[in-house]
């Protein structure tokens, strides 16, 4: 699974840290899901989408 | 289980002092003290690469959990059980045959337990998705 969470942050000017700090997590979970190591559940999905002031369709890219 | 990966150095240093160095002093009091001043310089060696980690992670006096360590923890405790479950086995045979006392059995079992948790946590911290 892809994720855009690098360019969502670059938009608003948000480090790791600050995001994971935002959405109360871990840096390193932050950084396995933008590389894509890491699936969240539905909740720390929607959580970081909230935080980027997008939806979780914007965010994450399925592929099949 | 609040572990991170600045705990891994403290975690070893423990290990290396207090349960390497005891166990091997159960099979042979020669050995460890041969070994005490090279465990003792590892073991600080560690230690201060983890108060630098701590640091440098600003975890040194909060340690933040989500959804992520928590599965870490929970997966590391169960592979790390069975695994302990095959060596108590093992072990209690060979224990049987090599005619270990308790003590030293006992040492053993739990060297094994630690450093299992250990390394399995370490595995599925770095590991991503499992």
């Amino acid at each position: 699974m892809k994720t855009r969470i690098k360019e969502f942050r670059a938009r608003y000017n948000l480090t790791q840290e600050d995001l994971a700090r935002k959405i109360g997590v871990r840096r390193e979970t932050i950084l396995f899901i933008e590389k894509g190591n890491y699936n969240p559940s539905l909740k720390l999905a929607h959580d970081i989408a909230k935080a980027l002031q997008t939806t979780i369709d914007d965010l994450f890219i399925f592929e099949d | 289980m609040k572990i991170s990966r600045a705990s891994y150095p403290f975690l070893f240093a423990f290990f290396l002092y207090g349960a390497v160095l005891s166990t091997i002093g159960q099979f042979s009091w020669d050995l460890r003290q041969k070994l005490f001043l090279p465990v003792i310089i590892a073991s600080v060696i560690l230690f201060i690469i983890g108060i630098i980690v701590a640091i440098k992670d600003k975890e040194f006096i909060h340690m933040m959990v989500d959804e992520r360590t928590q599965k870490v923890d929970r997966s590391a405790g169960y592979c790390s059980w069975w695994v302990t479950v095959i060596f108590v086995i093992v072990a209690g045979f060979l224990a049987d045959v090599l005619k270990f006392t308790v003590s030293q059995l006992t040492f053993l079992i739990l060297s094994e337990m630690f450093f299992s948790i250990i390394l399995f946590h370490m595995y599925f911290n770095f590991k991503g998705e499992f």
